[in-house]
């Protein structure tokens, strides 16, 4: 077991590097001259020379991109252009924030997604079934911006029950309770077309593993229903909803970008976003580096976990077959 | 009859807001507060020698001071100078030597105390080389609006007298150092010292109303009261600037109350707030114009009479009441209604496009095929857009080159290229100096921002002429003939309107005026809960 995640571990290493070589290429490839982030629209030739010699920015790329690196491996994220700040310093923060969001939201996604399957797949064919798999369907299929703005409009514009924007009161915010109530509404927007991907999935998987003989033997020997679902089905089913649910929650460490711009949450989509547009190099670098980080080292999680829930697995990591 | 009543309402609004922002009430004696401030873009770097733009400049406003600044307590254009660290200035005779006498007993918000010393600090960081404290970034971006060529030394005379000589007369020379790119605030000596260049954006220290706190990058700057300043003190106990760049999250969250004020609310929404109870101030005379520059190097606009088709085909009119509800004015000329050269009822070309096509078919230009570079910045695609039918309707295709903003500007700062024939900008600074130098000769790329190739020695010598010239009318009428005869005869610009800057206050806000400029003076301001 323990030389299976560290094979998988090793094999982050060649995923994170093709990562840092293509951001740094396409950002190097980008239009726009990075001397004007420096130095503003203004700056004469001369200082642009002299701020491309202190960047080392007349360097040949591969030269530019080593050094990065070795600043890298030492713990250096480097210093943003457009807010002179440490990189670390701004981006960590940000990164904790979407974290937070993020969790949120695939918890609810797992919980609604789960027991929604659960219930379409034990009535399959019937009218509750087909009601779940519309309603997921439609969310699903549901701009996350746009559901955004409704749910702002009737919670917290109207109904006034929840903040509309931001992470934390601006004026002496702070607290759990705070953030609490702030985190609802744009855990909830992100939650629910992740939900509606869960339950489509629970649902196929369970629906197939109930028409399994073994299942109908345990039902042929009187075994309750509920007994049959949860000790029976549910572990047979679960490797593609576990591989999906973690892709979810990667897909929401990255892509909660719409709901941190609608809802002014303070994360790194919406930093990344900024710093694009902005030219900002090194922030950019260091934001999509964590950024698959994190997704990879889910990935991994979510591996390491059908192991251990997943017998076949298990045999199949022992005899050196995965 | 709706639409008449809808236009009428709103008619009668913009007059309410506009006797609102001229109206300065009295505050009680416990006037204080946290302004919540929704900034639609977020500020550049917190220093005001090396960053640009009007939201960096707004936050500047609050927390340094200059010797000479534009007095934004009043909302009539344009903007008077007052006496800022400098109690009283003065200029010789020959235009070429000012003397400031510096306000005793001010200090920096870190104690460090403020004298002629510390101005001449401020002016080595960008104008001598030896020194320390030289930032080459400070002098690239001083030397850029010529505020650095027009000294020629700056001497200490005494703890609280400083002489600063010219080479040649120019009075534009205190404005053109406090617009928004870059400004002559003087910083605190000890933080450039302590934390130089790099460390100064998040140490920003200087003599004003308002102290730094902190700033989380795309989220907000928080200032606090300066209890130790020299005049008279700031209401509000704080202010903290959120940015939020999207519109439609910008006003939910003033709707919902997570901020005191907004700025650039959604033009076709606004009404709604006012409904709701909000207040909306403009001003009709903000030096912000939004103009397209016709690039003297295409060749099919060698001809005059092609480029007055295309000033004569574009219907101002119709964008300022379809595009911008109401909330600007048709711009016929390029001094824009900020500065005092400004001539409100001069129309150079009205919505004509018969007229148009007749110079088209007259020049032998039909038919024509033209790219327009342009940013994707804030709402400009709309009115882009709009130009765009405008001129199909003459006859003119326009192929329009949408560019990332940052992109744009390396573009706009080298001057178009032969094969672009114009591009666009939104503008304007609170002196025609920075207009003369859209025109003149030797401001064209890389030496300034001429980037439409216009060039005429006669015009130039008008311009020069207004700036050796001392009174303030006198100069305006040369910087009114040059603009003039240039739009009638020469257009290297098609100006298309002038913008009001509407901002939408919470009830609550008290005290604020909604000076003629792009950034405000907060120190009136205060919260009535």
């Amino acid at each position: 077991m323990a030389g299976f995640i560290i094979k998988r571990l090793l094999s982050v290493i060649p995923v994170l590097f093709g990562v840092s070589v293509l951001v740094f290429l396409l950002l190097h490839m980008a239009p726009g001259d990075v001397t004007t982030t420096l130095l503003g629209p203004m700056a004469t030739e001369e200082a642009r020379q002299a701020i491309r010699l202190r960047y080392g920015l007349d360097q040949p790329l591969p030269v530019q991109y080593l050094t990065w690196l070795g600043q890298l491996l030492s713990g250096d994220l480097g210093t943003s252009w457009v807010h002179r700040q440490p990189v670390a310093q701004m981006i960590l923060p940000k990164f904790g924030a979407t974290a937070l969001l993020a969790l949120s939201a695939a918890f609810l996604a797992y919980v609604i997604g789960f027991f929604s399957g659960i219930l379409a797949a034990n009535r399959a064919y019937s009218a509750t079934d087909r009601v779940v798999m519309a309603v997921t369907l439609v969310l699903g299929s549901t701009p996350l911006y746009w559901l955004g703005l409704i749910l702002v409009l009737i919670f917290a514009l109207e109904l006034r029950w929840l903040p509309a924007t931001g992470m934390m009161k601006i004026v002496d915010g702070g607290g759990i309770v705070d953030i609490a109530q702030h985190l609802i509404l744009p855990a909830v927007s992100s939650a629910l077309p992740s939900a509606a991907i869960v339950a489509r999935v629970t649902r196929a998987a369970m629906v197939e593993t109930l028409k399994q003989n073994y299942i109908r033997v345990a039902r042929a020997k009187g075994i309750s229903r509920r007994t049959i679902l949860r000790r029976h089905a549910l572990r047979n089913a679960a490797p593609p909803i576990l591989t999906v649910g973690g892709m979810e929650l990667g897909y929401l460490l990255g892509g909660v970008v719409f709901t941190e711009v609608v809802f002014a949450w303070p994360g790194i989509g919406n930093q990344l976003y900024q710093s694009i547009v902005g030219h900002d190099i090194p922030t950019v670098q260091a934001s999509v580096l964590l950024i698959a980080l994190a997704f990879v080292l889910i990935n991994l999680v979510v591996d390491v976990v059908n192991i251990y829930v997943e017998p076949r697995s298990r045999l199949a990591v022992a005899s050196g077959r995965a | 009859m709706r639409q008449f009543r809808s236009v009428f309402r709103f008619a009668l609004g913009l007059t309410a807001a506009t006797l609102l922002a001229t109206a300065v009430p009295g505050a009680p004696a416990n006037a204080a507060g946290t302004l919540v401030w929704g900034l639609p873009v977020g500020a550049s770097v917190l220093d005001p020698h090396v960053s640009c733009g009007w939201m960096a400049k707004f936050v500047d406003y609050q927390i340094y001071e200059a010797l000479v600044e534009t007095d934004l307590k009043v909302a009539e254009a344009p903007t008077k100078l007052r006496g800022q660290l400098a109690e009283s200035w003065d200029i010789s005779e020959d235009g070429t030597v000012y003397t400031f006498k510096l306000r005793q007993g001010v200090k920096f918000h870190d104690g460090t105390p403020f004298n002629a010393e510390a101005v001449k600090f401020n002016f080595d960081r960008f104008l001598d080389p030896k020194a320390p404290q030289y930032s080459e970034t400070a002098n690239a971006y001083f030397g850029f609006i010529g505020f650095t060529s027009a000294i020629k030394s700056v001497e200490v005379v005494d703890e609280f007298t400083v002489k600063v000589t010219l080479n040649s007369a120019n009075y534009e020379w205190l404005r053109m150092g406090m617009e928004d790119c870059p400004q002559f605030y003087i910083i605190s000596p000890t933080a450039i010292t302590t934390y130089g260049d790099e460390g100064l954006p998040l140490h920003p220290i200087g003599t004003g109303p308002f102290k730094f706190v902190e700033r989380e990058p795309g989220v907000k700057i928080e200032l606090t009261r300066n209890d130790d300043y020299w005049g008279e003190k700031a209401k509000l106990d704080r202010v903290i600037f959120r940015e939020i760049e999207d519109p439609a999250t910008r006003m939910n969250a003033f709707r919902a109350g997570e901020i005191s004020v907004i700025q650039d609310p959604v033009w076709e929404e606004t009404q709604d707030l006012v409904d709701e109870g909000n207040i909306l101030t403009i001003n009709e005379n903000t030096p912000t114009l939004w103009y397209v520059t016709l690039n003297m190097k295409y060749p099919a606009f060698k001809d005059p009479r092609v480029r007055q088709a295309i000033n004569y085909a574009i219907d101002r009119e119709s964008i300022v009441r379809e595009v911008l509800h109401g909330f600007g004015r048709p711009a016929y000329g390029m001094l824009n209604a900020g500065t005092y050269a400004h001539d409100r009822d001069y129309v150079s070309y009205p919505y004509d496009p018969e007229k148009a096509k007749a110079l088209l078919k007259e020049a032998g230009a039909e038919n024509l095929v033209l790219t327009f570079d342009l940013p994707k910045y804030g709402f400009s695609e709309v009115i882009e857009k709009w130009i765009q039918r405008d001129l199909k309707k003459v006859g003119i295709e326009v192929k329009l080159n949408i560019m990332e903003w940052l992109a744009y500007l390396d573009k706009w700062n080298a001057g178009m290229l032969e094969d672009v024939a114009m591009d666009d900008i939104i503008w304007g600074e609170q002196t025609p100096i920075f207009t003369a130098q859209s025109y003149r000769c030797d401001r064209q790329p890389p030496n300034g921002w001429n980037q439409g190739w216009f060039c005429n020695p006669d015009m130039d010598k008008l311009f020069a002429e207004a700036e050796v010239t001392r009174d303030e009318a006198k100069r305006a009428a040369l910087y009114q003939q040059a603009d003039k005869w240039i739009m009638e005869n020469d257009p290297s610009y098609a100006p298309v309107y002038h913008y009001f800057n509407p901002i939408v206050l919470n009830p609550t806000v008290k005290g604020f005026v909604n000076a003629p400029s792009n950034w405000w003076d907060l120190s009136t301001v205060w919260i009535e809960e």
